[in-house]
């Protein structure tokens, strides 16, 4: 009856693009597919989990370790077999994907897993405008938010946390970040080797039944046999049988981790000097059991909290600070120790160097004892309902977006043939709704942030201390991991200062090394000082802006305060270090209120990517803990941000 | 290996939520995509059994909005069809499928829906959904009701009583009994003299005792009393900070937090003192559900300690020593098992006095429902049969007139909701599902049309409804749209589960959801 075209007409002349064929990208294929779309391309690293299957529907069981993108076509197309479906395995990232890869598409939907990808996926719709839709969930919440470029706010708009969460898979086989060793040794690994509940079930035991022998001390096996036994099997055998599955190392971007040597090859004095080091090991009696008395560190002469450890100290604190673990909790009358405590020195020592020999395997950058404790991360707890939820309204935003765009933008009409209000976009908040109140909760989206970093012109603020700050860390920590830039090139007003392209020349190549490791002081041209304005750009991105660098001196910095020693200041990132801030001086009724309060929410995450191992409905109470505890920075909630 | 399928999930509802979905046996009435997205996400998460009832072969417009079928089921029984598609999913669930008209079933072998914890009945008319009410009441069968029609889906839950024993309020702040120290944790607060610590060690000292310790001074000063206005709170945490030596003690600032745990006892919520009203109404018999007892324990714990629960027993974290930290989690556990005991013999009381076995309840089912009591709740749904006459018809009228307008307002959807009902009801079919469809979709308008109006005026209500969402509806009317089917049928799986693991607050009402504007409203 409507002279227009019909929602099945519209979707069948458009392309789309998904990225994530997760939880949620599982739910929108389907979705896609039978609401008439006939072009969809989809992308997605991931391998199937056995973990994945209480939701990822299009996945079975045999098909565990196989290409998420490529299995998830191929049962859609046992089903629907005229549909029309590509399926990449790799990641958004890659330059394969860039923009004009995005412009051939009418739409982009995101079912992503991580915050760098949908920063990136977010410049690229920018730079190609094309309308991007994003998602995220986490338990039974939920979100789908629409944008348009010059007509919604863009998804980076509004400032987001640095998620601290990670999925399990790249966990526990592909870390690539110092967090993911750190996130491995606090929340699997410890838990596993020294739980009181032998029995309990860990992501560490999918594999096969020699894994659970591997975590379990033999009958009359000494603290530091055992410790040697699980070094050997965690930092060899294991990172052996990870390299044998080849599928997972197709993608030549992916690092391929190395096996540790066997410990009594890389600590010549064995494992009971190393575990003793100059120290009794249980303390000698001595019953002021202080938790900072009688550390693996303080035995081993290493004062430094600071210094990384080489591959050697690192095994030596492994198996100290393990035996002294087993050897305590025995004295305890054989409590285990369920839960890392950043407060547990023992602990803290055991994770640090567990870390740090990860990272030696799949070669990150080693964090120090210091930054490691730091590092304390949260598996989101998730559920095939609320992914069909959001799975369903991101194909109801996506036709309103096309409906919009088929009649040549903004034509000032209504989107569908039930008009709503003068802009038909939604973002969507899926809530566990209690009787009476809104399950769903739509929102007039936000207006672009003319300040935005991304699609706005403001100038981000870096506040350094010039002398200490290296153009190697800036470009790391700061373009990178806080602004999730991907191949960043930096120019100061009168020099290339670094560059990331195939077409250098030797002497580039030579030069922006140099760069890297130089202080921003002592940078070719003058150097870098208080009040230089850099232009910091990525074309991979389409994404520029100024940076003007505003120095503070090393002594002016608080450890405390500012443990990064730098603040990144600009409209739509300042929050980010608000949002530090707050998390420190959160008390519990702030907490409280954060949790109550979902309306303004805004959830990062697909499921898979918030590590929660105590989200569980029997240890909620633990998980309160966490939200107790400052430090937490609301653990159990990191997927919140509260949109101002 | 079972495990590691339900993680994800078992990490929200537990695994003895698991172990009840792993317990429910699901009985699915049509085969249509809002029916089968709704079981396959129950089968995913691992149900025991499915039943499908279904008197339809399979269509080639079924492919087109129902994932569960696939083209080489044209013409074969839909339910079957649907039934093998499903158990590809889960290998442990069981599914089977009956051939028959679901309303026939309803009407000459009610019986057949005994063998079921969970009945979903979709797209049928509301005629013998008020027969499937009743029956499914008698038994306490959870009944779910869900129709989409156009952009439009509704959802109801019809269950005589249901009892929640954790409504995940979000909110759970520790009980840590500081009003009524018990005397255990007295002995061991007496035992920091603050003034002999020193520097490392002072900072050192649990939150807890800083407290009790102020509270004892407190105490000392007032007359015995606890600070109970805010005045007094205000001087109470002055007092505590008086007792600082720096301004940087960790172990003050937890206490300045916590200062409300020793002022007043923790309240009851809401919805525990709407459970223990229910329970002064009830006889305990043989026949009642053992909530109930369990309800009764807790109620006379509580008339016994004067309004404080039986403690949890967990502490947060809080800066001290590992060794006082592991001390402190012990006395509040070995609290915790004793408040649990005392419980647990209210319970017993209860149960020989209603003629029952003593160890009908086990020690660790108490202790666990202990953990759980204060999130208790108590729910009951009116029959189907009062929603269709006089309840909305409060609702119609208490609403503000002349809303007919963008952006629609519930009541548009409620009339629009109840005229497709009538229609249904009237023409055994929903709007827009004639056969011949473009006639068919003008006709059908003019029904529907027809049917509000006589709607709005059986209320006296002025006004139409806007002619184009009457329109739409037809026009959707004519398949269930699978983005609808698919977003409500994993509301209503969300609910049933809700339901089946006892967790969180199902929807009480009619929830509408509107796929253009993202909207679900209850009425």
């Amino acid at each position: 009856m409507a002279p227009e075209m019909s929602d099945v007409e519209l979707a069948k002349s458009s392309k789309v693009l998904m990225v994530g064929a997760g939880g949620i990208g599982c739910e929108l294929l389907k979705t896609l597919v039978l609401s008439g779309f006939e072009d969809i391309e989809m992308i997605d690293l991931d391998t199937i989990d056995v973990s994945n299957l209480n939701r990822q529907f299009l996945f079975r069981k045999r098909h565990v370790g196989m290409s998420k993108a490529k299995v998830a076509r191929e049962t859609v197309l046992k089903f629907r077999p005229d549909a029309r479906i590509v399926a990449h395995h790799g990641n958004v990232k890659d330059s394969s994907f860039d923009v004009d890869f995005v412009r051939t598409f009418d739409v982009v939907l995101n079912g992503l897993d991580n915050l760098e990808a949908r920063k990136h996926v977010n410049r690229l719709c920018l730079a190609a405008e094309v309308p991007l839709i994003e998602s995220g969930t986490t338990g039974y919440l939920g979100q789908v938010t629409a944008h348009v470029r010059g007509r919604t706010a863009c998804f980076e708009c509004n400032p987001k946390p640095v998620p601290k969460s990670h999925p399990i898979c790249t966990l526990r086989d592909t870390p690539d970040k110092p967090i993911h060793c750190v996130v491995y040794a606090a929340d699997l690994l410890f838990p596993r080797l020294f739980s009181a509940d032998p029995n309990a079930k860990s992501d560490l035991d999918e594999e096969d039944a020699v894994e659970l022998s591997a975590f379990t001390r033999s009958p009359g096996e000494s603290p530091e046999s055992f410790a040697v036994r699980v070094y050997d099997y965690v930092f060899r055998t294991k990172i052996e049988r990870l390299l044998a599955k080849e599928e997972m190392w197709a993608d030549e971007k992916r690092k391929k981790p190395t096996p540790l040597p066997a410990f009594t090859e890389l600590v010549p004095e064995g494992p009971t000097a190393a575990a003793h080091g100059t120290d009794g090991l249980n303390g000698d009696g001595n019953n002021s059991n202080n938790t900072m008395t009688s550390t693996a560190c303080k035995a081993l002469g290493l004062r430094d909290a600071h210094a990384a450890w080489t591959d050697a100290d690192a095994a030596r604190v492994f198996v100290s600070s393990f035996a002294r673990i087993v050897a305590r909790d025995e004295s305890d009358g054989n409590h285990g120790t369920d839960k890392f405590d950043k407060d547990d020195a023992l602990a803290v020592e055991f994770v640090a160097a567990t870390a740090a020999l990860r990272s030696a395997n799949y070669g990150i950058e080693r964090k120090s004892l210091f930054d490691a404790k730091g590092m304390a991360g949260n598996i989101v707890h998730a559920v095939a309902t609320t992914n069909a939820i959001v799975g369903g309204l991101i194909v109801i935003e996506a036709l309103k977006v096309l409906r919009q765009r088929k009649a040549g933008g903004d034509a000032g009409g209504v989107a569908t043939p039930v008009p709503c209000a003068p802009c038909p976009y939604r973002y969507t908040f899926v809530k566990q709704h209690k009787s009476n109140s809104r399950l769903l909760e739509p929102m007039e989206p936000d207006p672009p942030n003319k300040s935005c970093v991304v699609c706005g012109a403001a100038r981000v603020e870096l506040v350094c201390d010039v002398e200490s700050m290296t153009l190697g860390r800036l470009i790391d920590e700061v373009l990178k991991k806080k602004l999730g830039m991907n191949a960043p090139e930096v120019n100061a007003p009168e020099t290339i200062l670094y560059e990331q392209d195939d077409g250098l020349d030797d002497d580039e190549i030579e030069q922006y090394a140099k760069n890297c490791k130089s202080t921003l002081a002592n940078l070719p041209a003058g150097g870098v000082r208080h009040n230089t304005a850099l232009r910091v750009s990525d074309f991979t991105q389409k994404f520029e802006f100024d940076l003007i660098v505003t120095h503070r001196p090393g002594d002016e910095w608080d450890d405390e305060e500012d443990p990064d020693g730098y603040v990144l200041r600009g409209d739509s990132v300042s929050a980010e270090s608000n949002e530090n801030n707050a998390a420190n001086g959160e008390n519990n009724e702030e907490n409280g209120a954060v949790a109550e309060d979902v309306d303004d929410c805004l959830i990062v995450d697909d499921e898979d990517e918030i590590k929660a191992a105590t989200a569980t409905a029997g240890t909620k109470r633990k998980r309160d803990d966490d939200d107790d505890d400052n430090d937490g920075g609301g653990r159990g909630d990191a997927k919140e941000i509260r949109i101002e | 290996m079972v495990g590691g399928r339900y993680d994800r999930q078992i990490r929200i509802w537990g695994e003895h939520g698991q172990k009840k979905l792993e317990e429910s046996k699901v009985c699915l009435l049509n085969c249509g995509p809002t029916g089968c997205e709704t079981v396959k996400n129950l089968v995913l998460g691992g149900i025991a059994s499915f039943t499908l009832v279904d008197k339809d072969t399979v269509k080639p417009r079924d492919l087109g909005n129902n994932f569960m079928l696939s083209t080489t089921d044209v013409g074969e029984s839909r339910a079957k069809a649907v039934a093998a598609h499903l158990k590809e999913l889960n290998a442990a669930v069981v599914g089977s499928f009956i051939d028959e008209d679901p309303e026939d079933i309803v009407t000459d072998n009610p019986d057949f829906f005994h063998d079921f914890t969970i009945v979903i009945a979709t797209q049928m008319p509301m005629r013998t959904l008020m027969a499937l009410d009743s029956v499914c009441r008698k038994q306490n069968i959870i009944m779910i009701v869900m129709r989409s029609f156009g952009f439009i889906g509704t959802l109801r839950l019809c269950i005589r009583e249901h009892v929640i024993t954790d409504t995940n309020p979000g909110d759970n702040i520790h009980d840590l009994g500081l009003t009524q120290p018990w005397p255990e944790l007295c002995n061991f607060v007496s035992q920091f003299e603050l003034d002999t610590l020193d520097g490392v060690a002072f900072k050192g000292v649990p939150f807890i005792v800083l407290l009790l310790q102020a509270c004892d001074k407190w105490r000392a000063e007032h007359d015995s009393k606890l600070p109970s206005n805010t005045r007094e709170q205000a001087a109470f945490k002055h007092m505590l900070s008086a007792m600082r030596r720096t301004h940087d003690e960790e172990n003050f600032q937890e206490a300045l937090n916590a200062v409300r745990h020793v002022c007043k006892p923790k309240s009851l919520s809401p919805t525990l003192v709407k459970v223990l009203e229910e329970l002064a109404s009830k006889n305990l018999c043989q026949s009642t559900p053992i909530f109930w007892f369990k309800i009764s324990g807790i109620s006379a714990f509580l008339a016994k300690s004067g309004g404080m629960m039986p403690l949890v027993g967990s502490i947060p974290d809080m800066t001290c020593t590992t060794d006082c930290y592991v001390t402190l989690q012990r006395i509040y556990q070995e609290k915790a098992a004793s408040d649990a005991k005392v419980v647990e013999h209210y319970v017993q009381e209860a149960l020989v006095r209603a003629g029952r076995q003593r160890d009908e309840i086990t020690a660790d089912e108490v202790r666990t429902f202990c953990r759980y009591a204060s999130n208790a709740a108590f729910l009951r749904w009116r029959p189907l049969a009062l929603d269709s006459s006089l309840v909305r018809e409060d609702k119609i009228k208490s609403t503000s007139q002349g809303a007919w307008d963008y952006p629609l307002s519930t009541l548009t959807y409620l009339v629009l909701v109840c005229a497709s009902d009538a229609f249904f009801d009237r023409y055994g079919r929903l709007p827009g599902t004639a056969i011949d469809a473009v006639r068919g979709s003008k006709d059908d308008f003019i029904k529907l049309k027809t049917i509000a109006d006589e709607i709005l005026g059986d209320h006296n209500l002025n006004g139409h409804l806007l002619d184009n969402l009457i329109c739409e509806t037809v026009r959707g009317g004519g398949g269930e749209l699978h983005a609808v089917a698919s977003v409500l049928g994993a509301i209503g799986s969300q609910e049933i589960i809700k339901l089946v693991t006892k967790q969180f607050v199902p929807c009480e009402k009619t929830l509408i959801y509107n796929c253009v504007e993202c909207t679900t409203m209850t009425c």
